[in-house]
This record gives structure tokens, C-alpha cells and sequence, in this order.
């Protein structure tokens, strides 16, 4: 199921960083690259933990949709409870996001690819998260039944939009990030549908490196 | 003794109140702070609002201007937010700190506009020709923790109070002629109110934080309910607050925001009489 959405992923594509993915997911292409743990400057270091500087880089001057610019402060949050910061004390690590495409599943595309990249670079990270958007169709569609990873239409035209972030293998939510109309009943059928469909992802992400790690041992 | 407590371990100093269900300040976990609404204060500005949540005061005025309609709606006006943090806000030790501020007026725009509250078509006036922007600047004076909350009610007040002359167009000269006696008052169809709570070490959930707790909560969550019943956004950040949990704040935010939501109303119907008078 999978794999009619996903269109193209890469991992370790960028030469210069410590680690970099590409992930062109739905519509939605986006470039992660990951630099650190490195030495950080006097004024921001901390004594006991790694400082993380997460940069959202648009492919327009202006942020298109405020949906973005809100969920790129909340990555770093999420980001920082994820990554064994203390064991990298007075380091800091860089994630850069590129925009590519902003199309559908946007956002969980940016979580994927930043967890991706984090995995190519080999940051110790606590917990390992998936992300996915799940829309509830409007009244007047024919189907009914909440859409896992809609595409455009569907996502312009649903009711509501939910993103999750979900930490693995604990399945706790980490992140919910919910715009439209909805109900309490609504969140609760979605939450239910994400913590299903993210073993998948995590499966996903499994082949993934491991198609990495095996070319890495023929050079 | 207990100011070194708190300077030095705060983390615990709070989780000694909280495993009581209270809060330094004396609010249980579930309490909003006293709320301070007035409407109309400024005489310059077509529609303000002034809003204190405890000590976190914020301003919010309109001004209407007339302009081009956009191409592609030409029916339609502009609503352009603004939200500023100056220095005063925080004591003289930090900058202002801009990605708050964009934030701030990115999650309010993202609220007000899926809560469908103002139809812009409204703000039309003569199709391709003219029509109102109406540029709400949102000065948060003193930011004692959630300032989200009263940034957010501040705007809607505002926009309650704002009165728009009435336009038309010349024909002939094609400029636009402003009848500034008569006024009318915004068609809201909606009140979006928004609730922010605080999660501290997973655990306990606290509603309307001040900046102190904001400081050492491990997620937060943002939501905003419409008066017709159901939630316009959401969004919450670190683990702790899933499932029956998050429903039970979807009650608690519910509540709080017809209480919140009667005082605003009750606000600006007491300006508005008051203006008659």
C-alpha cells in the first residue's frame, strides 16, 4: 500500500553531510539534511546536552501556508525529546529541511524524511517515529470512510486533516496537529486508524536502510 | 527557603503542588486565570478590543482601509493579522523574539480561517473594483504565559466592535463615496475560542498556563471550539496526552470556551449600549 504513494526515496544522497534523505511521498518532495554532532559555539552550548538547530528552508521567499511555518516549531520539539541529546553534550547538530513540493501529506512527509535522514546520519535517537496524515471526507463525497495519505484533491476538499506523529515501538502519539471541523469521536477513529498503519511505515523504513546497508558493503 | 527551592530545582518544586492538584499561584490544574475584557478603548482604531488573562494584557485594533479586491476573488477583502511582541513585553533581559510573534499570527490566522468566522465576501464592495482590508494589529503588552488564548479572543472582540461606513461607487467617476454616518457592524459567523493547556512530565494536564509553567512543560496543546459545537484546530506537542485523555480535554477546552465565549458576548453587548446611550 505503501509503495503506490511513496514515488522515490533516498537516503545518503548528499555527499557533504552527515547524513541526508530525499523523500517524494504523494505530492510532497522534501530534502532533509542532518550535519552534527559538531562543535558548537560558546554563546549556545549547553553543559549537558546537544543543542539542535532545525531550519525550514522554503522554496518561496514567504511560507505558502501557515499549516508549515506553525509545524516547523513544533519538529524541533518533537525532534529533541526523540534524539539521546546527553550523549553529545556541548555538541550541536543541524537539520535542514528543503522544500520541494508542497503538495499532500506535507508535513508527515517532513517527519519522515527527517527521521530518515537522522537514521542515514547515525544519531543515537531514543525512540523511532512514523508520521502520517489521515482526512475525513466531506459530507457530500461517496466515501464516507477516513482517507490514510489523501492526495490533493482529497485533502483540499476533506472535512478535516489530522497529522500524527507516533513514536514507535511505544505507539504514543507525540504529535497531533488537526485543522477543519471535527469531533472528539472523529480524533479518536483516526488515532486508532495511525496506530495501525505505523507498523507499515516502520517496516517501510527497515527495508529502506537495509537496502542501504547492503550496497555499502559491496564498495 | 522556598525561592531557592524553585530558583534551584523547579521542576520539583512544582511537582511537590501538583501531586496536591494545585498550583503555586493557588489555581487548581483545571482553573483559568481571571479574565479583564474591554471593548472600544481605542477611539482611533474602527474596531479594538483590550484583554487581560491574569497579568498577560493584550491589545488588538482594527483599521479598515479600501483597496483593489484580489484577482482571483474579486469579490472578496483581505484580512491581514499582525501580532507584535515588543521588548516591554518581557522584562529588559530578552529581545524580541520575531519567530514567536510569526508563529503566534500564523496559528491565528490558520484558526480564524477554518473556523469560517468572517466571510470575506462580505468585505466586498463593488466586484473587481473595490473592497475593505481590514489590517488587525495585535500588541501583546504583557506576556505572562498563554498569550495564544488572549491574542486570539482580543481579535475576535475587536472585530465585534469594528463598524465599517458604508461605500459605494460613483459611477461616472468611478471613486468610491463614504457615507461615514451610518456604520455597520461585522458579520461574525462564528466565535472561535481558544484553550491552551500545558502538559508537565507527561502526567498532569494544566490548563491556561502562566510563563513559568510554560517554561517547564514537556508538550503543549492548542483547541480551538466553534459556538456551534465542534473543534476548528488542534495541535498538540509531546507524548503524554493521547486517546481517553485528549478527549477528556476536548470536554474541558469545550467548557472553558463557552464561559470564555459568554463574557466576550456580554462585553461587547454592554459597549454596545453603552454607545447608544
Amino acid at each position: 500500500m505503501i509503495r503506490e504513494e511513496l514515488k522515490e526515496v533516498d537516503l545518503g544522497l548528499l555527499s557533504k553531510s552527515d547524513g541526508s534523505s530525499r523523500l517524494y511521498f504523494r505530492s510532497s518532495l522534501v530534502t532533509v539534511s542532518v550535519q552534527g554532532p559538531a562543535e558548537s559555539r560558546q554563546q549556545i552550548d549547553l553543559a549537558n546536552e546537544a543543542i539542535l538547530s532545525v531550519h525550514f528552508c522554503p522554496r518561496k521567499v514567504q511560507p505558502s501556508s501557515p499549516t508549515e511555518n506553525v509545524c516547523v516549531a513544533s519538529i524541533k520539539k518533537i525532534l529533541e525529546s526523540v534524539i539521546a541529546r546527553s550523549l553529545f553534550p556541548r555538541a550541536i547538530i543541524c537539520i535542514a529541511i528543503h522544500e520541494g513540493v508542497a503538495g499532500s501529506c506535507f508535513l508527515s512527509t517532513i517527519f519522515n524524511a527527517c527521521f530518515l535522514a537522522l537514521l542515514d546520519a547515525g544519531i543515537a535517537m531514543l525512540h523511532s517515529f512514523v508520521a502520517l496524515t489521515i482526512a475525513i471526507p466531506n459530507e457530500i463525497s461517496s466515501n464516507k470512510d477516513p482517507i490514510i495519505s489523501p492526495n490533493k484533491e482529497q485533502e483540499f476538499e476533506a472535512e478535516s486533516v489530522f497529522v500524527f506523529v507516533i513514536e514507535m515501538p511505544t505507539k504514543r502519539e507525540l504529535f497531533c496537529h488537526a485543522w477543519g471541523n471535527f469531533s472528539p469521536q472523529h480524533y479518536q477513529q483516526c488515532l486508532q486508524l495511525a496506530l495501525g498503519e505505523a507498523d507499515k511505515i516502520l517496516l517501510f523504513y527497515r527495508g529502506e536502510y537495509s537496502k542501504k546497508l547492503a550496497n555499502l558493503k559491496f564498495n | 527557603m522556598a525561592e531557592n527551592f524553585l530558583s534551584c530545582q523547579p521542576d520539583e518544586y512544582y511537582q511537590r503542588f501538583l501531586d496536591h492538584e494545585i498550583r503555586p499561584d493557588g489555581r487548581k490544574l483545571n482553573e483559568y486565570r481571571y479574565l479583564n475584557i474591554g471593548i472600544g478603548s481605542i477611539s482611533t482604531a474602527d474596531g479594538s478590543a483590550v484583554l487581560k488573562i491574569g497579568k498577560t494584557t493584550v491589545i488588538c485594533g482594527v483599521r479598515a482601509q479600501l483597496t483593489n479586491p484580489p484577482i482571483l476573488k474579486p469579490n472578496h477583502g483581505y484580512l491581514v493579522i499582525n501580532v507584535d511582541i515588543p521588548g516591554i513585553s518581557k522584562g529588559l533581559t530578552k529581545y524580541t523574539n520575531d519567530d514567536e510573534a510569526y508563529t503566534i499570527s500564523q496559528i491565528i490566522q490558520e484558526m480564524v480561517s477554518n473556523s469560517k468566522m468572517l466571510d470575506l465576501k462580505s468585505l466586498g464592495i463593488e466586484h473587481k473594483k473595490l473592497s475593505w482590508v481590514l489590517f488587525c494589529d495585535i500588541i501583546i503588552c504583557n506576556n505572562d504565559g498563554n498569550a495564544l488564548d488572549a491574542c486570539l479572543l482580543a481579535l475576535v472582540g475587536a472585530l465585534k466592535n469594528t463598524r465599517l461606513p458604508h461605500v459605494t461607487v460613483d459611477e461616472d467617476e468611478d471613486i468610491p463615496i463614504v457615507n461615514s454616518v451610518t456604520k455597520h457592524e461585522l458579520v461574525l459567523r462564528e466565535i472561535p475560542v481558544c484553550v491552551t493547556a500545558a502538559m508537565f512530565r507527561e502526567n498532569y494536564v494544566i490548563i491556561d498556563p502562566n510563563t513559568e509553567e510554560e517554561k517547564l512543560s514537556s508538550g503543549s496543546i492548542i483547541v480551538c471550539s466553534l459556538e456551534k459545537g465542534g473543534i476548528s484546530y488542534m495541535s498538540s506537542v509531546g507524548a503524554g496526552l493521547e486517546g481517553e485523555r485528549k478527549v477528556e480535554m476536548f470536554e474541558r477546552a469545550k467548557f472553558h470556551s463557552e464561559r470564555i465565549r459568554k463574557e466576550l458576548v456580554t462585553a461587547c453587548e454592554e459597549q454596545a449600549q453603552s454607545m447608544e446611550y
